[in-house]
């Protein structure tokens, strides 16, 4: 199935739960965190969309509109990728585990709770997985302040992005 | 008399210079290593992280058993060599009786075979 | 009751035994990152390091006298480096491999790295490059080795401890 069949059979299941957008052939599905694990379900165990396979889990940290957690799955059987996006608000956001669909959502749910601030319910084990324990704060989000940076500014000749 | 002693003299010889030979090889060792004892070069090794669970493990039961069946078959085949060479010349019987030694060797690795100790996992 | 830390040897004694510390250094092996990828190229055939004595790669701190860090040291990772580094015996010496290593490299402004090695171990040798030639771990050791054949084994450590004395110089390859 391509893309745009994809999008069909989730606008036909879900309606307006889901706002679908296609960017370079790959569908992406923005739905609210309440409807989150209905459409992960759906994805998964659905026969046309048979989803099986997962890609990735990660956060977005889109400033005043929240942090959007972005899951990137992919049919096996089917060869069709699916993305599912949700954004949370920045404090206190929380989602379901999707680690009993995909159990390879483990991992990267604990790397997203770390960096981000994400919590999972439902997960097993949120410990952190990349940071020392100790660590404080959420350093992939736009306002965490990089220590290095305070203390010695940028040596190059040009900021980057310049 | 002297030649009855002389031996125990050599075997004392012999004692005093192994005794003699660790005494020097550890006293050398002490003398000329760097000692430097602390107390990180005490932990336990687990890879720089802090050891979990115990350090004993269990044995797989099956290397014991291969290894004494072995040795079992390895000394059957010892004598089956020196008999290989002269049993022509002690005629009809020499063969049979090494036809027993066999069998009876075979049924004991029938047994080992039917109790199921030969398969490897 | 060593000898060979408290008293200073007479020169022919001192220069047997650090001829033989020099070329038998077993290397334990410290690949966190790309770098470990250039150390492993560095004892394949075409750069050899194991003709110059870095023979086995040892089992484990406990076998080595060389520790090779190569790649980016992230703060997790830290405290197993230094324990690490505690269980090796003396004589023990550090190379440190790659710009992560010696200061943080291109990760300087990281929230996760440690920013040198050289911050929880003390080091012998820094190796700059991103990652360095495997000529550049060459004349590391080399260099290392140069060091090891005049040194005094009395004059290394702090005295009464098993702490490095305070005026160890590092080499620094290239420079």
């Amino acid at each position: 199935m391509d893309a745009a069949a994809v999008r069909d059979r989730l606008v036909a299941e879900l309606a307006d739960a889901v706002e679908p957008e296609i960017s370079y052939g790959l569908l992406t599905v923005t739905v609210a965190p309440a409807d989150y694990r209905r459409v992960a379900e759906l994805v998964r165990h659905d026969r046309d969309l048979a989803c099986n396979f997962f890609d990735f889990l990660c956060g977005v940290d889109e400033e005043a509109r929240g942090i959007a957690v972005v899951l990137h799955v992919y049919s096996t059987s089917h060869h069709h990728h699916v993305q599912v996006r949700s954004v949370v608000p920045r404090e206190g956001g929380h989602l379901p585990t999707v680690h009993d669909l995909w159990a390879g959502a483990d991992w990267h749910e604990r790397e997203t709770a770390e960096l981000f601030g994400v919590t999972f319910d439902g997960h097993p084990n949120l410990a952190k997985l990349l940071l020392p324990e100790e660590f404080e704060g959420f350093p992939l989000r736009k306002e965490f302040a990089l220590l290095a940076r305070e203390a010695k500014p940028w040596p190059g000749a040009k900021e980057p992005g310049e | 008399m002297t030649s009855y002693f002389q031996a125990y003299g050599t075997l004392a010889g012999l004692l005093v210079l192994s005794v003699l030979f660790v005494a020097v090889a550890f006293g050398a060792n002490r003398a000329l290593r760097p000692n430097r004892p602390s107390a990180g070069k005490l932990t336990t090794y687990e890879s720089g992280m802090d050891p979990i669970g115990t350090s004993w493990s269990q044995t797989q039961i099956r290397y014991y058993v291969f290894a004494f069946l072995f040795v079992i078959f390895d000394v059957e085949s010892v004598f089956l060599f020196p008999w290989a060479v002269v049993f022509t010349d002690f005629g009809v019987a020499a063969f049979w009786e090494m036809v027993v030694f066999i069998g009876v060797l075979a049924v004991g690795l029938l047994y080992a075979f039917r109790k199921g100790v030969l398969k490897w996992a | 009751m060593g000898l060979v830390d408290s008293v200073e040897l007479p020169q022919p004694i001192k220069f047997v035994f650090n001829w033989g510390r020099k070329y038998s250094l077993w290397v334990f092996n410290f690949g966190l990152a790309c770098c470990a990828i250039e150390f492993i190229a560095t004892s394949m055939a075409r750069h050899d390091f194991i003709r110059l004595g870095v023979i086995p790669f040892a089992h484990g701190p406990r076998q080595a006298d060389l520790l090779v860090v190569s790649g980016t040291l992230t703060d997790k990772m830290a405290p197993a480096v230094k324990r690490l580094y505690d269980e090796m015996p003396e004589p023990k010496y550090v190379i440190s491999f790659g710009s992560c290593s010696n200061c943080g490299g291109p990760y300087w402004d990281s929230y996760s790295v440690t920013k040198g090695v050289d911050q929880i171990i003390p080091v012998d040798v820094y190796v700059p490059g991103c990652p360095p030639r495997p000529e550049a771990l060459l004349h590391g050791i080399i260099k290392l080795q140069e060091r090891i054949g005049g040194e005094s084994l009395k004059d290394r450590y702090a005295p009464g401890g098993s702490e490095p004395a305070p005026e160890r110089q590092p080499i620094v390859v290239g420079a």
